[in-house]
């Protein structure tokens, strides 16, 4: 009963993201935003019509112009799995490690920067001289 | 001061979770490598990866939003903060996902208006929270490498200052533990 209590609970505060952000994305400044958005995707959709044009004219007459292809990273049209992925997995774990190392670093200058007198712990008895 | 048997199952439940959290993070961060469909349903589950996360933190969630504004330390408000930060963001990269989903939603015959606004918020706020989970994994790096030497089979020692290394990883630990205790 707790966690299905709990779960309603962390159900709801996504919610209430999720509706701030509708709201938000219906306000009309992000409208405003997406039409401007919308008119670059269409040129670049019109742009790359055009490249497949070229490219399908240049195969038909047996040459093909390479600085006709589209470049670049596309993320959308790349729908199966590729191991050349891989490299995306190894890049998000550099940053992750990158972050996690200067964290580390910036605690340990601050500890080694923080005052040793706090530490009242009392030193170890000297060690007892054999009798001779 | 000697850890319960139900602490330390706890914790391995922990790092268990959390291990298994962080690996479908990185494959999800690579739709290239996982294809569009991984991609989406393996973000779809992230979301219930992250409640059951937060099931498993609940008390500390509880008691640090109960002293958020009074005895707390300026370290555990740091943390709340920016799981807070995590939280809203992983909202929105699932809801923004959905909303720009081209193989798990059309699957069960739901189909949205595809928008640009959602792919550009997507895709900044995956960027965010790569910082945001770097700065969550460096906060709790003591912890991690503590439980993962135990896990490694680094023999149960009573903390004793004159032990080795897993002696010392165990203090460690313990001291974390009363670290986060204090904090809150």
């Amino acid at each position: 009963m707790h966690i299905f209590r709990r779960t309603l609970t962390i159900l709801a505060a996504a919610l209430i993201v999720v509706g701030i952000t509708f709201s938000l994305a219906q306000s009309s400044y992000a409208q405003s935003l997406t039409p401007a958005r919308q008119a670059r995707s269409s040129a670049l959709q019109s742009q790359s019509a055009t490249d497949t044009i070229n490219t399908a004219t240049a195969n038909a007459s047996g040459t093909l112009d390479r600085t006709a292809q589209a470049g670049g990273f596309e993320r959308e049209g790349n729908r199966s799995p590729s191991l050349f992925g891989a490299v995306d997995i190894l890049k998000n774990l550099v940053i992750v490690g990158i972050i996690v190392a200067l964290v580390a670093l910036t605690k340990r200058v601050r500890c080694g920067r923080r005052p040793k007198g706090g530490n009242n712990r009392p030193k170890a008895p000297p060690a007892a001289t054999p009798a001779v | 001061m000697k850890q319960t048997p139900v602490q330390s199952n706890r914790n391995k439940t922990n790092l268990i979770v959390d291990s298994a959290i962080f690996l479908a993070f990185l494959i999800a961060m690579a739709p290239h490598f996982s294809g569009m469909a991984v991609h989406e349903w393996l973000g779809i589950t992230f979301g219930a990866a992250i409640v059951t996360h937060l099931l498993l933190h609940w008390q500390w969630i509880v008691e640090v939003t109960r002293r958020l504004f009074g005895k707390a330390q300026w370290s555990a408000r740091i943390n709340y903060i920016l799981n807070t930060l995590l939280f809203v963001d992983v909202t929105l990269i699932i809801f923004s996902g959905l909303m720009i989903s081209q193989v798990a939603l059309p699957t069960i015959g739901i189909q949205l208006a595809q928008s640009g606004i959602w792919r550009g918020l997507h895709t900044t706020a995956a960027n965010l929270f790569l910082v945001l989970v770097g700065l969550h994994i460096a906060l709790h790096w003591q912890w991690i490498v503590n439980m993962v030497k135990r896990s490694a089979g680094a023999p149960r020692r009573a903390p004793q200052l004159s032990a080795g290394a897993s002696g010392s990883a165990r203090l460690n630990e313990l001291q974390h533990d009363a670290q986060l205790r204090k904090e809150v």
